[in-house]
């Protein structure tokens, strides 16, 4: 299991189960894939690529099971209740359907298919009346961020990381990212928005 | 077997609307359904058990929504309709006795 990657204990005395971020697009096969940003597949391409987004899917949901356990433990489940939404997000059939044919369709590699289908609803959301909605289009990049990640295999989380007393000076923090500020060492923070 | 469609009409009222944690319960509950259910505002129709779709809809505070469900059970959707009649208060919503 690759879940277990951060822990709000930090560095020392890290647990067994911490990793760094592994790449994940190996999970399922030994093939290497180039990083970048390529978009479209070759016909041949599409089975595989559809299952390393489906790994990079789980992969993103058991991660946000994670950090929803260990807000419910720390704060309560009230706290946790957006990584439940967030859960639901990644599991959410018709966006797994809509990402899918624009891989077997359109032929698109499964990272700009997630970005293009997220980008859609965020988009949707901010053009929702009311300030509540708009700010969703966060959660929205939030999961893309998430999903991305897993899918080429970025080695780190920066601000997960700190190993010193820092200030957290940002134009926005999405709820993920402020979840794994690690209290330790994060004296405070300030955002634009 | 013709399966039976059942329609029901809900207001939203709690003041935040439909928003993240809401929707996230309303499309929970409508996944332990067999049947197809929609949900329509207006000229809005979308799939309950989505929440993506859900939130897509931006319902607010005195929003009205038609719930459509068509399949075997469509006649319990009185349970999501319920769930949006509490203000979306849980405590046995997700375990109101429904197998998956």
């Amino acid at each position: 299991m690759r879940r277990c990657r951060r822990s709000m204990r930090g560095r020392n005395g890290t647990p067994p189960g911490y990793c760094r971020i592994a790449r994940h697009s190996n999970r399922r096969g030994t093939r290497t894939r180039q990083r970048g940003t390529r978009r479209f597949l070759p016909r041949d391409a599409v089975e595989d690529e559809i299952e390393r987004l489906h790994g990079a899917l789980e992969a993103a949901a058991s991660e946000v099971e994670f950090n929803r356990q260990q807000v419910a433990d720390h704060l309560g489940e009230q706290y946790a209740a957006i990584f439940s939404a967030h859960l639901q997000m990644l599991r959410d059939r018709r966006l797994h359907e809509e990402i899918e044919e624009m891989i077997r369709e359109r032929h698109y590699s499964p990272e700009y298919a997630v970005s293009r289908a997220l980008r859609r609803y965020a988009k949707v959301f901010q053009s929702l009346e009311g300030q509540y909605m708009a700010e969703r289009a966060n959660d929205i990049f939030d999961i893309e961020k998430r999903i991305l990640r897993n899918l080429l295999g970025a080695s780190r989380e920066e601000l997960a990381q700190v190993t010193s007393p820092v200030l957290v000076l940002a134009h926005n923090l999405t709820p993920s990212e402020t979840a794994n500020l690690n209290p330790k060492f994060v004296l405070g923070m300030v955002t634009e928005r | 077997m013709e399966m039976p469609v059942v329609k029901k009409t809900v207001v939203i009222n709690n003041p935040q609307g439909m928003h993240m944690r809401p929707a996230e319960l309303f499309a929970r509950l409508a996944q332990s359904f067999e049947s197809e259910i929609k949900v329509i505002r207006e000229s809005l129709c979308v799939d309950a058990k989505s929440i993506m779709h859900v939130l897509t809809l931006g319902a607010r505070q005195g929003t009205e929504l038609t719930l459509q469900a068509h399949g075997a059970d469509a006649e319990e959707v009185e349970a999501i309709a319920h769930l949006v009649d509490r203000d979306f208060e849980t405590d046995e919503t997700l375990s109101r006795g429904r197998s998956s």
